[in-house]
């Protein structure tokens, strides 16, 4: 069966996208290419976040490191395929104590062992980029300039910056490294570290994609923008790790400022929208889809 | 062979007794031993710590592979900090790779560089190369943790190599126009200045360079804030000939290799208006490679960089001056190991193209 990982720092949105994932398979509302076949043994999870979906609450995150083990059988509405999908939901702190901490959990390293595909999560608002000191001093300098007292009571700008001392520095903290490295390196375990089948087919889900909608249309694009480093590193690896890029709202919107919209929707799968890398409009299933073309071992 | 030890604690008189002075009693877990089977790969150099390491990595736990525990609850992986000898032999063997020694002394701008030249490709792809990996990403990191504003400076430094620690940084690079067919590994030497400064006055500390052996480049640094400074710029220049010839002469730098006299730190050159002055003044470098050892290396380059400008208004942000056409030279070349004559008909100078071309 095809397993699928679904992988991301804490708060990416992978299990609101599971949660509207199954219920978009299991209520077959929008008449996906593939439709959940049957409920399968044990639900209770995906019962549990699908009902905090449709009620358009927010996902609980107890920063607790969990993994959920679920399982769905699937069908190809037009070739008739059967999938028995695992798509195993793992805290994003699993994955953070990976960088952090260079080990994880058996549990985790089993889960990626036996993955025939991945989804990343990227949350557009949970990428960090340090700031270079030298920026921060430019900028500094721009606001003291353009706050800058009359000619006859003016300093050099370049004293009126904040005087702090080199003396009180912080040691290195690995929480500090820029979102890109974090996954990078991910990545790199991937490919040496863990005993997974390459190639591997990546689906990069930018979650929350409707905060993004106004200033992109190419979630490619959004990713070699805000995650240059890591774009480079996805083309040059495209042997191993083929890639597409995906921007993905699951929610519809903004909780809780919009849960009453949302909760008037009349056909919940409505609130969700799909943008393929070069801007075309997808599923929520269009990840399932591609990864399942992609995979060698359902390919031949 | 028998395991040599060492440790950086230098109370430490473990080579001698076998006993930690920290109270380990498996020396493995000691932060300072530094000890190991000898090395018998393709590097045999001793390595900075003045001791060769085996391929034989039998006291290390696997990275890649779980504990063996009785519940295997834990999964280590690599930690992608500064490649030891056989992390740096299997990527040679694997994919087209290069060597980059990066000598200078103290404060000279080494480690700078190799990581300003990594951080550049947080940005974009840089130099007509995407960023393809790195199995030293955690050191990298750490080396640029003084840069940003997250480490309370003011500001931006990179942490001095302390003898004994640095090592080799990596760097896997695709040429833009060739993503998915073509890699190329940078494998840099990390060292601490005070073992180029003792490289330069005794043959014997030459060997300790890692990497020398099988460099295809040699890049030595002139550190532009002191040869800014008329009272110390002639030391600057005579210590960078001195550690060139000695390299050169000891016969370990291979003759096939190519040299960079690089000068960092330029943004104070320029803000002193000492371009031109500085120019001439190695032209006598140029003068004492040309006329004394143009046959013993392949080529030599002068360059120019400011790779971590202090100043706000010194370069335009993210520049990087100079790091673009140094990768495309480390790039563009390797180690000719078909060159071994000592006669040449034509000496292979680069300084008047790199000249015109860089305005140094």
């Amino acid at each position: 069966m095809p397993n699928i990982l679904l992988t991301g720092l804490p708060g990416t949105g992978k299990t609101t996208y599971l949660a509207a994932l199954w219920h978009c398979l299991e209520s077959d509302e929008l008449s996906l290419p593939i439709y959940a076949s049957e409920l399968g043994e044990d639900v209770s999870y995906l019962s549990s976040i699908r009902d905090r979906w449709l009620n358009c609450r927010q996902m609980t995150h107890t920063g607790e490191r969990k993994l959920h083990p679920t399982q769905f059988n699937l069908r190809h509405r037009e070739s008739s395929a059967h999938y028995s999908l695992g798509v195993p939901d793992l805290s994003g702190e699993l994955y953070s104590d990976l960088w952090r901490d260079r080990q994880c959990p058996s549990g985790l390293a089993a889960a990626i062992n036996a993955s025939d595909g991945i989804i990343l999560f990227i949350h557009p608002r949970e990428v960090h980029e340090p700031t270079p000191i030298i920026d921060a001093v430019r900028m500094a300098e721009e606001v003291t300039n353009a706050t800058q007292l009359p000619a006859n009571n003016a300093e050099p700008a370049e004293n009126q910056t904040p005087q702090h001392s080199n003396t009180d520095q912080a040691s290195w903290d690995a929480e500090s490294s820029p979102t890109q490295v974090k996954l990078i390196d991910f990545f790199q375990h991937l490919r040496y570290d863990f005993m997974t089948d390459l190639p591997l087919p990546v689906a990069v889900l930018v979650s929350a994609w409707d905060l993004e909608q106004k200033d992109y249309s190419e979630p490619d694009r959004w990713l070699a923008d805000r995650l240059p480093m890591l774009h480079q590193y996805l083309l040059a690896s495209d042997h191993s790790l083929p890639s597409k890029v995906f921007g993905v709202s699951a929610q519809g919107g903004k909780l809780p400022d919009d849960r009453e919209a949302l909760a008037n929707t009349t056909i919940p799968s409505d609130r969700i929208s799909v943008v393929t890398d070069d801007g075309s409009s997808g599923t929520i299933a269009s990840p399932l889809l591609w990864l399942f073309r992609t995979i060698p071992e359902l390919n031949g | 062979m028998d395991n040599i030890q060492n440790c950086s604690e230098g109370s430490c008189d473990v080579n001698e007794t076998g006993v930690c002075i920290e109270g380990f009693e498996d020396l493995r877990d000691c932060p300072n031993f530094k000890g190991g089977p000898s090395d018998t790969s393709v590097d045999t150099q001793t390595d900075a710590t003045g001791e060769t390491q085996s391929e034989q990595q039998a006291t290390e736990p696997d990275e890649g592979r779980s504990e063996r525990t009785d519940e295997e609850r834990i999964h280590h992986v690599s930690p992608r900090e500064e490649l030891d000898h056989e992390e740096a032999n299997a990527i040679l063997r694997s994919e087209d790779s290069r060597i980059v020694v990066v000598a200078g002394p103290a404060d000279s701008g080494k480690t700078t560089l190799m990581s300003s030249l990594y951080s550049r490709f947080q940005y974009n792809s840089f130099a007509g190369y995407c960023f393809a990996g790195s199995q030293s990403l955690v050191a990298f990191e750490k080396r640029r943790h003084q840069t940003r504003v997250a480490s309370g400076r003011i500001t931006p430094d990179t942490p001095r190599t302390v003898v004994g620690f640095g090592g080799l940084l990596h760097l896997r690079l695709a040429p833009t126009d060739a993503l998915k067919s073509e890699k190329h590994n940078l494998i840099f030497t990390d060292l601490a200045g005070e073992h180029f400064t003792n490289a330069k006055d005794t043959a014997e500390a030459v060997d300790s360079i890692p990497g020398l052996k099988r460099a295809d480049h040699l890049a030595i640094l002139l550190d532009g804030e002191r040869l800014a400074d008329t009272g110390e710029r002639h030391s600057v220049r005579v210590q960078a000939q001195t550690l060139f010839r000695r390299v050169v002469e000891t016969g370990v730098l291979h003759r096939g290799a190519h040299v960079q006299f690089v000068v960092t730190k330029w943004d104070i050159i320029d803000a002193e208006e000492m371009v031109e002055e500085t120019r001439e003044f190695l032209d006598a470098t140029d003068q004492y490679v040309d006329t004394r050892f143009s046959d013993r290396i392949a080529s030599w380059t002068f360059l120019k960089t400011a790779a971590l400008p202090v100043r706000s208004d010194a370069t335009p942000p993210r520049s990087y001056s100079g790091l673009e056409s140094l990768l495309k030279l480390w790039m563009s070349r390797s180690v000719d190991r078909t060159y071994h004559t000592a006669t040449r008909t034509e000496p292979k100078r680069d300084k008047l193209r790199q000249y015109e071309k860089l305005g140094l």
